[in-house]
């Protein structure tokens, strides 16, 4: 019951750590349950199918407990998502064949433009950020301003303002690139 | 908030706001996110089911002590069932009850039969006798009166009484069942059934055989046998809709409820005009289930046979090589290739694919004639 008890107080690595050392079982399970709401989440996008997405949850716990002990894990997180996209992958090309692998416009820009704002102190940058707010589309603004400003969800900005998701979504995404390109031609000058 | 309340559909507010900024810097929870969105499902029974799995393998160990503790339990069951049941040997008491019945039953029979011979008045016994009668539906009053006039008076005091036995079992017999039957049923009805049922009907309401039920959105589905009636044992979301087709009828799609739903067909007017042939096309399984091959109804002659064939024929059946067979056979009265030979073929395989050709093939328009042709494949 001890060791229940400081489960939750231990992180990822310290977990792995444990895992490595004594091979104990509910260690690792204890770890990959903090992981299974992202990896299933994350099969069922390239899986599309609840059954094969569930199995494919189960398969890369097992494959887990081969490959935990032979790595060097530095990120747990960083390296679960790796090996459980790879997962999916393997299956995909295993059925399908061919693999069309569409680019994603948010994972090219992860980054930590939203940094910029919520710690700016700058007098300067303030400035030049509500110059380029001006600069955006109607739409582009009040979508940007009401996500990184006043913390709306994406549900809550569809229900004030009466886009649809999907724009709400590109709204957001493309304020925030224009927003960039527009901070940094000005600081730059 | 947690990921799992998120995809639960609390969106709203600052901390819906914080997992989706997360998210944006965060291809994992990103990619969950959207895995979540882009199928539908439910999604949170599905997680739990896993977590269960995963965490499940901790407990073993304590596992092992509880099937001790069920073998040890399992055997006290035994012994003490065991014991009880010697005890209650001696106590075989339905056969007594049994003989009971109908010792209670004759003494009053008895007494009527004492009573004969101190009452002088004929009449007073013939009608308790019709009394008597009256309860027991095998006799009719009339008879016993006619009886009970013309013989010895015991016996047709006799005859009713015994004739009230089985009445009686039998009143026995019906409430056991009375009672029964609910019983039956009430434990039918107890257990929950998943099951989706429901009966797929054309536009008169005769049953279709053969029509094919689909979750829409899913690969589940099921197909109506010979009453009509489909069962698919799916656990769906109540959001779901179920699409019926069938040959020549109109898809149509309804929303799933908890009661069997009945499906109506409309006839499709269009597919009326073309001749549908239903061939067996090497195909990968994903693609289709049964491939269709339509043919607009017209001519059919040999040119439009060796396209038919490249169509639905197999091909590279004699490896690399170029398969050609040569086969000569007669065209029936009724339009379709009999008597059939093959003259020459590049392979076994081939051959036996030709004959299953000319076997499925449409019916030909210029009849009663002899063809001598070469079919590649």
């Amino acid at each position: 019951m001890k060791i229940k008890l400081t489960y939750k107080d231990w992180s990822d690595e310290e977990l792995l750590q444990q895992y490595v050392t004594t091979s104990r079982q509910e260690l690792l399970g204890q770890l990959y349950s903090r992981y299974i709401p992202l990896v299933y989440g994350l099969c069922l996008k390239y899986l599309r199918q609840q059954e094969d997405a569930e199995d494919a949850v189960m398969q890369i716990y097992e494959e887990l407990q081969r490959k935990v002990v032979n790595f060097e894990i530095a990120n747990f997180r960083t390296w679960l998502y790796s090996v459980a996209k790879n997962h999916c992958l393997q299956i995909l090309r295993r059925t399908q064949g061919q693999l069309f692998q569409e680019i994603d416009e948010r994972v090219m820009e992860s980054d930590g433009f939203e940094h910029l704002i919520d710690t700016n102190e700058d007098i300067e940058k303030d400035k030049a950020l509500n110059y380029c707010l001006d600069t955006l589309s109607a739409e582009q603004k009040v979508c940007v301003v009401h996500f990184f400003f006043d913390d709306w969800s994406y549900a809550d900005i569809v229900e004030k303002t009466g886009y649809a998701l999907t724009k709400v979504k590109s709204y957001i995404q493309n304020g925030k690139r224009n927003l960039k390109l527009c901070m940094v031609k000005i600081l730059d000058c | 908030m947690t990921l799992k309340e998120y995809i639960q559909g609390r969106r709203k507010g600052k901390e819906a706001n914080r997992i989706e900024r997360q998210a944006m810097n965060d291809p994992f929870m990103n990619d969950a996110i959207e895995g979540f969105d882009s199928v539908e499902g439910n999604h949170v029974s599905a997680l739990e089911r896993l977590e269960d799995k995963v965490l499940r393998v901790r407990n073993q160990h304590r596992r092992v002590i509880s099937y001790w503790a069920m073998a040890a339990s399992i055997l006290l069951l035994i012994g003490f069932g065991s014991f009880f049941l010697l005890q209650q040997k001696p106590e075989t008491r339905m056969p007594e009850i049994a003989t009971v019945l109908p010792k209670k039953i004759t003494p009053s029979a008895e007494e009527q039969k004492s009573a004969v011979p101190e009452s002088t008045a004929r009449t007073t016994i013939s009608t308790k006798a019709q009394t008597l009668a009256v309860a027991s539906p095998p006799v009719s009053p009339e008879a016993t009166i006619n009886k009970a006039h013309a013989e010895s008076i015991p016996e047709p005091a006799m005859a009713p009484v015994q004739a009230e036995v089985p009445a009686v079992n039998q009143v026995r017999m019906s409430r056991m069942l009375e009672n029964k039957v609910p019983g039956l049923q009430a434990e039918s009805m107890a257990q929950p059934s998943n099951k989706l049922q429901g009966k797929v009907v054309d536009e008169k309401g005769e049953p279709l055989i053969g029509a094919s039920v689909k979750i829409k959105g899913t690969n589940v589905g099921a197909v109506t046998d010979t009453n009509g009636h489909f069962q698919l044992s799916q656990n769906v979301s109540d959001s779901a809709k179920l699409i019926a087709g069938y040959l020549g009828y109109e898809n149509r799609e309804v929303k799933i409820t908890d009661k069997p739903v009945s499906i109506q067909l409309q006839p499709d007017q269009k597919t009326l005009s073309e001749v549908v042939v239903v061939g067996y096309v090497p195909q990968k399984k994903k693609t289709v289930v049964g491939s269709i091959v339509k043919i607009a109804s017209g001519e059919f002659g040999e040119k439009e046979f060796l396209e038919y064939c490249k169509k639905v024929g197999a091909k590279n059946l004699c490896g690399e090589q170029q398969t050609e067979v040569k086969v000569s056979f007669n065209i029936s009265k009724e339009g379709f290739p009999v008597n059939v030979t093959i003259k020459k073929s590049t392979c076994m395989a081939a051959s036996r694919e030709a004959e299953r050709l000319l076997r499925s093939s449409p019916a030909w328009s210029k009849k009663d004639r002899k063809v001598t042709m070469t079919i590649s494949l």
